[in-house]
C-alpha cells in the first residue's frame, strides 16, 4: 500500500497513471462539495474534472503543508469562485420550493424524509444562501474541516470565517425550520 | 427548541445523508485529459513574488541612500521667504537658499558593497533552498 506522498512522488517522476488512484479516492468528496456549491450536477461534474486536471498540472507545487484533500478542495473552491464571477446569476423562484414534493413531505411531521427528499431539501435550502455562505457550511459540516483549514481554503482570516460560519449556519437553520425540517424528520 | 449540538447534528446528518455519487467515468475523463500532455506541469518561478519584493526593496533603499548621501541638494529659488536653520525659522533676506543635506550616518563603501553582495547571494540562496525543498518533498 503506497502512501499519498509516495504516490505523488511517483507521479512527479513520470508514473502519471498513478494519478487515477488519487482521483478515485477523492472524486466523491470534491464532487459533493462542488455540487453543494453549484447546485447543478452537470456543471459540478465538469468542474470536478477541471479541478483534478489543474491539480495534476500543479502537483509540483503541492508542499504537503495541508492534506491533499484540503489542497484539492482549495483548487475546487477557487474554480467555483471563478465560475460564479463569470456566470450571470440565475434567479430561482422560491414558489417552486414550497410547491415541491420535498416541501410537502417535510411539512408532515409523521413522515421521515426519504433520501431523495433530503437531497432536494438541502439543495433548495443551500440555494437560498450566498456562494460564500454555502461554501462555509459545506466545508464545516460536510468536509468536516477545522476553522483553520477553512481559512486555508477560502483565504479568509479566522475571525472572518467565524463570522461567516455563524451567519450562514443561522440562516440555513432558519430556512430549514421554515421548510419544516426537524431532527425527527431525518 | 434545539440546542447548539442538536442543530449541529441536524446539519451534519443532512449533509451526510444528501451525499450523491458522481458519474462513474470521471476518473476516465480526467485521465484522458491528462493523457494529451502528461508531463506538462505548470511553470513555477524559482524566485517567488515575495522574495522579489524583499530584494527589490533592499536594493531600492540602498540606491536611495547612496543617492541622498552622495550630494546635498541645492535649490535656487527666486523668492526665499524663510530659512530653516538649527530648528529655528528665520526670515530670509536673500533670494536663494540651500536645503541642508540630511544628517545620515556615514556608511563605509565596503559596507555598501557587502549589502549589494548579500542581495545577489540572497537570490542564489533562495533558488537553492527551493530546489532542495522540491527534491525532498
Amino acid at each position: 500500500m503506497k502512501t499519498e506522498a509516495e504516490l505523488i512522488d511517483r507521479i512527479l517522476k513520470g508514473e502519471w497513471r498513478n494519478f487515477a488512484i488519487l482521483v478515485d479516492k477523492y472524486e466523491a468528496k470534491v464532487f459533493n462539495y462542488v455540487n453543494y456549491l453549484m447546485n447543478n450536477r452537470e456543471d459540478a461534474e465538469e468542474m470536478v474534472q477541471d479541478t483534478f486536471v489543474k491539480a495534476y498540472r500543479s502537483l509540483n507545487q503541492f508542499r504537503g503543508e495541508a492534506s491533499f484533500s484540503t489542497w484539492l478542495i482549495r483548487i475546487a473552491h477557487r474554480n467555483c469562485l471563478t465560475h460564479f464571477r463569470k456566470k450571470v446569476p440565475i434567479k430561482v423562484s422560491l414558489d417552486n420550493v414550497t410547491n415541491s414534493s420535498a416541501g410537502n413531505m417535510v411539512n408532515s411531521p409523521s413522515k421521515s424524509l426519504h433520501l431523495d427528499d433530503r437531497q432536494q431539501v438541502l439543495n433548495r435550502a443551500l440555494a437560498q444562501l450566498k456562494p460564500d455562505e454555502r461554501s462555509a457550511v459545506t466545508l464545516f459540516y460536510y468536509q468536516e474541516l477545522s476553522l483553520q483549514e477553512i481559512c486555508d481554503v477560502t483565504d479568509l482570516t479566522l475571525s472572518n470565517v467565524k463570522i461567516l460560519l455563524h451567519r450562514s449556519r443561522k440562516k440555513l437553520l432558519e430556512i430549514l425550520k421554515e421548510m419544516g425540517v426537524k431532527q425527527s424528520t431525518l | 427548541m434545539m440546542d447548539m449540538n442538536q442543530e449541529d447534528e441536524l446539519l451534519k446528518g443532512l449533509f451526510e445523508s444528501s451525499e450523491v455519487q458522481p458519474s462513474s467515468n470521471i476518473t476516465e475523463k480526467v485521465m484522458h485529459r491528462i493523457d494529451v500532455n502528461p508531463k506538462a506541469f505548470e511553470y513555477e518561478p524559482v524566485i517567488s513574488k515575495k522574495a522579489w519584493i524583499v530584494m527589490g526593496s533592499a536594493f531600492a533603499i540602498t540606491m536611495l541612500y547612496l543617492l541622498v548621501n552622495s550630494s546635498g541638494v541645492a535649490i535656487e529659488a527666486p523668492i526665499a521667504f524663510q530659512v530653516i536653520k538649527d530648528g529655528m525659522i528665520k526670515f530670509g533676506t536673500g533670494f536663494s537658499f540651500e536645503l541642508q543635506r540630511p544628517a545620515l550616518p556615514e556608511i563605509p563603501s565596503t559596507l555598501l558593497i557587502s549589502i549589494a553582495a548579500l542581495n545577489v547571494i540572497g537570490i542564489y540562496l533562495i533558488a537553492y533552498i527551493r530546489w532542495r525543498k522540491s527534491m525532498f518533498r
